[in-house]
């Protein structure tokens, strides 16, 4: 259970981080642009905590990634009419799920995990969920950069494919 | 160039979309921990495990 719990951790950081450093905008907007997510993880921390001593993990993780899912195909289907305020709206609901899932999956794996390994385990966590999330983005970065080479080709041949209608 | 850097970073997040979808799997197999084992228990299922 820890192991599947890591496993959960290192996916969602992938999908996290990523998610930080594709907004193609300005440093300062971008910043802002994430403020109300990163508000409401705090003000969700505490209340994630009390809805998992009452439903356990499973519920609150299968909801936050269900949330999770939803946004991130949300962020897919981006353009050139999408407005600041909607990313901005979508980021912070996709926040909202990924704070259920966090850290009610990483209790839950530790609670397996005898007492006197609880150091290992929150040091194994956290060095995971770093490196998960360094290789999620260069993995990312890496396709879009292909991706839009590849379309910025296919534009300047005046090829028709990959034309949004 | 907008357009195609558009088309890049929604690729991008398609991917990342099926990468959360894959968690959203792992999560159905989440089990309840048994919070009433002692840490004898514990250390019994652990060295069980992972003990050599």
């Amino acid at each position: 259970m820890f192991a599947l719990s890591s496993v959960i951790s290192v996916t969602l950081s992938m999908a996290m981080f990523s998610a930080m450093i594709l907004m193609p905008i300005s440093p300062i907007e971008s910043g802002l642009l994430m403020l109300p997510g990163a508000i409401i993880m705090g003000i969700m921390s505490p209340v994630t905590g009390r809805l998992f001593d009452c439903y356990g993990a499973e519920v609150l993780a299968i909801t936050g990634l269900a949330i999770v899912v939803y946004t991130t195909f949300l962020f897919s289907n981006l353009s050139l009419e999408t407005g600041y305020f909607e990313i901005m709206a979508i980021y912070t609901l996709r926040m909202f799920g990924i704070s259920m899932v966090m850290m009610p999956v990483m209790t839950n794996g530790l609670n397996q995990l005898p007492m006197k390994s609880y150091p290992h385990g929150t040091a194994i966590n956290n060095t995971l969920q770093q490196v998960s999330g360094a290789i999620g983005s260069a993995f990312l970065v890496t396709l879009m950069n292909t991706r839009t080479e590849s379309v910025a080709q296919n534009l300047i041949a005046g090829g028709p494919q990959n034309k949004r209608p | 160039m907008i357009p195609a850097m558009l088309e890049g970073i929604n690729f991008s997040f398609t991917v990342s979309t099926f990468i959360a979808l894959a968690s959203l799997v792992l999560a159905f197999f989440i089990k309840k921990p048994d919070l009433h084992a002692t840490e004898e228990e514990k250390e019994r299922v652990y060295k069980r495990r992972y003990a050599d």
